[in-house]
Order: C-alpha cells, then sequence, then structure tokens
C-alpha cells in the first residue's frame, strides 16, 4: 500500500491520474482538491513512479494504518479570482523557473494569474500598440 | 522546465509533447505565460497541425495575417517600429 508525505505532496493529482484500480481518489469543489489513498494491495509502483513530488512510497499491508487524505485550498487568481491551483504547484513553478521569466515586460507576476487571465493579457500587450498606431492614422 | 515525466521536450524551436509519457500533473500549464497549454486529463498544446502542409489557422486567415515563418512576424515587427521611428517615434 501506499505511504505519503504530506509535507513533500504538491496535490497535482499525477497519482490518482496513472493508477491502473482507481485506488487514488480525487474529490474537487470550487475551493479545494483532496485525495484520498485507499489502502491497496498491488504490487504496482506507476504512482511512486510517476509522483513528480517523490511525495509516495510502498508499504506493506497493514490494516491499521488509516488510509491517508490530505486537502489543498485552492489559489485564487489575482485578477479574475478565479480558484486555479495549489499553492504547493505555484510554489514549485516559481522554485524551476528563472526569477527574470517570473515578471512580464508589464511586471506582472504571471504564475499568481490563472491561465485564462494570461491569454487575455497577452493580447492586451500585443495589440496596445497596434491599435495606438492606427489611431495615429486617423486625422 | 516544469515537466518531471519527459512528455514536454524541445524539438529544434518547438516543444514536442509525449502523450504516453504525460500523466496529466498540470505543472506544465500552470508554468506557461501566455496560458496557452492547458489540462484536461492530459496536457493539450498546439502542434502546429503538425503532418499538415500548414497549420489549419494560417490556411483559414483571410488578411494572411498568420504564418509558419516565426522570422516574418519578427520583421513585420521591426517595419512597424522603424515606421514609427520615421513618423516621429512613439508618442
Amino acid at each position: 500500500m501506499i505511504k505519503v508525505d504530506a509535507s513533500l505532496c504538491i496535490g497535482c493529482l499525477s497519482c490518482s491520474n496513472v493508477c491502473p484500480s482507481q485506488n487514488i481518489v480525487r474529490t474537487v469543489t470550487e475551493d479545494t482538491r483532496s485525495i484520498h489513498w485507499k489502502r491497496c494491495k498491488e504490487e504496482c509502483d506507476l504512482c511512486v513512479e510517476f509522483c513528480p513530488a517523490k511525495a509516495l512510497t510502498l508499504v506493506p499491508f497493514d490494516e491499521s494504518v488509516p488510509e491517508p487524505d490530505l486537502t489543498f485550498d485552492l489559489v485564487a487568481c489575482r485578477i479574475c479570482g478565479s480558484k486555479y491551483a495549489t499553492e504547493p504547484m505555484l510554489k514549485r513553478i516559481e522554485l524551476v523557473l528563472p526569477v527574470d521569466l517570473q515578471t512580464d515586460a508589464d511586471g506582472l507576476e504571471w504564475v499568481r494569474i490563472c491561465p485564462s487571465c494570461r491569454r487575455k493579457a497577452e493580447s492586451v500587450r500585443v495589440t496596445r500598440p497596434l491599435v495606438k498606431e492606427r489611431m495615429r492614422k486617423i486625422p | 522546465m516544469a515537466c518531471f515525466s519527459g512528455a514536454l521536450t524541445k524539438d529544434g524551436e518547438v516543444t514536442a509533447f509525449d502523450v504516453e509519457k504525460c500523466t496529466g500533473c498540470g505543472l506544465c500549464s500552470l508554468a506557461c505565460p501566455f496560458g496557452v497549454v492547458w489540462n484536461d486529463k492530459i496536457a493539450h498544446k498546439c502542434d502546429s497541425c503538425k503532418g499538415r502542409e500548414k497549420p489549419a489557422c494560417v490556411t483559414t486567415c483571410p488578411g494572411g495575417a498568420l504564418s509558419t515563418d516565426s522570422d516574418l512576424a519578427a520583421s513585420r515587427a521591426r517595419t512597424r517600429a522603424a515606421r514609427a521611428a520615421a513618423q516621429g517615434g512613439r508618442r
């Protein structure tokens, strides 16, 4: 069965996605994401292998050990307020990306912005000079 | 850079995607500054219609604004900048 290191898990759901026997159950609400690892007797270790945070290990089956359960609060987008990621996932992105990439030309800290607002910000940035130029052409 | 499973790799100028390796963790979509990689069970991103002669968006664009030539976009931007400078710079 699976042992989870709660301090390492980032709540990405990779384990739940790769588990062939649906032993890792996710519950997603508007504000939270929960993962429940059922006691499994399988010898497969796909979840362990595919955990990006190396938070999982296989331990011998033991009925007395409670099934691990973790709940993550979802982080709200700084522009639109929609909940789009877990805090440890964003922390990980901030850790692996070079710091100078983490703000765009307008100084926007885009990691803390949801993908949908990132698209909008980029389109505004690209079209702003074009529109300005077209306005100038009108006498 | 964010993909741990090796599903996303650099293939020359484009980022190639191997669906077999993707675990759907969603880290790539959080690492994309432009919000153009998204995650729905597995990651999805534009592959410029790999296998077609031209991407469908390029074929369809009536204004001829889209092309697969990334140098063209850069040279157009330079032309625009030069024209703006000739007209008295940016206001």
